[in-house]
């Protein structure tokens, strides 16, 4: 049997002010917060999957590479054959001059641009590379070369090398005896 | 002859060994054999003879040249070239030779503290090698292997190979600015400014001096060279900082180790302004535990002036903490000795 509750007076008052409590109800700013980062984070979700025309082409590219993928390494191999045999001296008609185990120094010509090293690193091109390299920079310097080594030895550290510390230059006594040329002599070759 | 010396010996040991048979002991030798001719192989291209032309006077007081030789070696694609200290007032040509060819250089800075120059060669080789500096290359264990590849007199490179001996921030009572490598390799004229490699055949320092007495030489470290070359880049020298501190090492006979202590301090200075006093047992230095001088000179050594530098010490069972500026060395001038950081 069916059973209708019928309400009073007071409680339909009751609910009507329930009704109007919930009405005046509003998210706190947290759940704001939380709504405005999950809006967010769908937007930038929707953007990323988004896909451009050209990654669209690339994509089909693809599909048509991997069908066709022997058909494509077939022909490959064989134009790599074919320039690999036409490049050969037997089909150049050269006569190899060693054997191919055998190397031989290649000894570049003036005219034989192409047996010449090339740089082993690109380096700024700041300052040509010039002719000026096979220049002679000791021209016009007719000083007898003196060979130098910093020494630290007991032997020969003066008092005043305490103060300051600093390695001094020493140089061979029978060029340079006595010149320090910015750094302070400790010692000659004969201390040792 | 320290390289020669520690071929036999290692020799010796591995064919004297019970344990090892002949054929393994061969192999082992002919396996480091193979190491310093692959180093060799691989570095001798970076490797260049300096030639530096300076005016001076004579006796006589006329103008003559001279003429000074030293190794060096490529550390860039650039073309930028390490070497030995080169006096960048009176150098009046300075050039490298490198397979028998001369390329015109420029000096970018030198420091003859550390004994280190930093060249540009103008006219780059067609061809060359260059050697990386790799920061954060850790030194080598004492016992290591050390290689080097260096250019003395007149001839081609030339290998050279001998141990890692030890570690020293000052010979007898000159005070080095940090701690420098020492080697097992005789090194003779012309040969400073050489590079110095490990068994990975990567960079651990550059020769800076030779120690005649003990057939050694000392290289400073790659982390302290890399600094070096990029103050030279930066302002054509070694910026350093002083302070006014004396410290000394004493043993400390409780912990078995070492104890770094304040010796003295100059008077009148800000640091003994500061409250600082002989005695002082120097804890850390910035937060990093000081073990021994060394310990101390590399700390302020990679500290640039102008910086304060917090000293935490022990007095009394008590821990307390001072900051002490590093003053920067241009702003003084050296009197007897008394200032400096060689005092450190």
């Amino acid at each position: 049997m069916l059973f209708k509750k019928r309400f009073s007076p007071k409680d339909e008052e009751r609910l009507s002010h329930l009704i109007q409590l919930k009405r005046q109800e509003k998210p706190d700013e947290a759940f704001w917060l939380r709504f405005d980062e999950e809006l967010r984070s769908k937007q930038l979700a929707a953007i990323v999957r988004s896909q451009s025309w050209y990654q669209r082409v690339g994509k089909l590219f693809i599909l048509i590479a991997r069908k066709s993928a022997a058909a494509t390494a077939t022909a490959s191999i064989l134009a790599f054959g074919i320039f690999t045999i036409s490049e050969t001296d037997y089909f150049a008609g050269k006569q190899p001059t060693t054997s191919p185990n055998q190397k031989e120094p290649v000894h570049p010509t003036d005219d034989d641009a192409s047996a010449i090293d090339q740089p082993i690193f690109v380096v700024d091109d700041l300052h040509s590379q010039a002719e000026a390299n096979e220049v002679d920079f000791s021209y016009g310097i007719d000083a007898t070369p003196s060979y130098e080594i910093n020494a630290l030895t007991k032997k020969s550290i003066p008092v005043n090398y305490q103060i300051i510390a600093e390695p001094k230059q020493f140089t061979a006594g029978h060029i340079n005896s006595g010149t320090d040329l910015g750094a302070k002599v400790i010692g000659t070759w004969n201390h040792f | 002859m320290a390289a020669r010396a520690s071929v036999v010996i290692l020799a010796t040991s591995m064919l004297a060994s019970s344990q090892v048979d002949y054929g393994q002991s061969k192999s082992s030798v002919f396996d480091l054999q193979k190491t310093i001719q692959g180093i060799y192989q691989d570095r001798k291209n970076a490797v260049v003879r300096v030639k530096v032309a300076t005016e001076t006077l004579s006796e006589s007081n006329e103008p003559k040249v001279v003429l000074r030789v030293f190794s060096g070696f490529f550390i860039s694609e650039k073309g930028q070239v390490l070497t030995s200290y080169l006096p960048t007032d009176n150098a009046t040509r300075v050039w490298i030779e490198k397979g028998g060819i001369s390329f015109l250089a420029d000096i970018v800075g030198s420091d003859a503290r550390t004994n280190v120059a930093l060249l540009q060669v103008i006219n780059l080789p067609d061809s060359f090698d260059y050697i990386k500096l790799i920061e954060e290359k850790k030194s080598p264990e004492i016992g290591a292997l050390a290689f080097s590849v260096t250019s003395p007199l007149d001839f081609s490179p030339t290998p050279k190979f001998g141990l890692v001996t030890g570690y020293e921030s000052h010979f007898a009572e000159v005070v080095f600015p940090l701690t420098y490598t020492r080697l097992s390799i005789s090194i003779g004229p012309a040969e400073g400014g050489s590079p110095a490699l490990d068994a990975n055949n990567e960079l651990i320092g550059i020769v800076m001096a030779t120690l005649p007495e003990v057939d050694s030489s000392y290289i400073i470290p790659v982390k302290a060279l890399t600094r070096i070359v990029s103050q030279l880049t930066k302002y054509q020298e070694v910026k350093y900082g002083l302070l006014p501190i004396d410290f000394e090492e004493k043993p400390d006979t409780y912990n078995i180790g070492k104890r770094v202590l304040v010796k003295s301090i100059f008077p009148g200075s800000h640091a003994e302004r500061s409250g600082l006093q002989p005695g002082d047992e120097i804890l850390k230095l910035e937060g990093s535990q000081i073990a021994d001088l060394n310990n101390l000179r590399d700390s302020i050594f990679f500290k640039d002036p102008g910086d304060f530098l917090l000293f935490t010490i022990k007095r009394d069972q008590k821990e307390l903490d001072f900051a002490i500026l590093l003053e920067p060395e241009d702003d003084h001038i050296l009197e007897g000795n008394t200032v400096g950081s060689s005092k450190n």
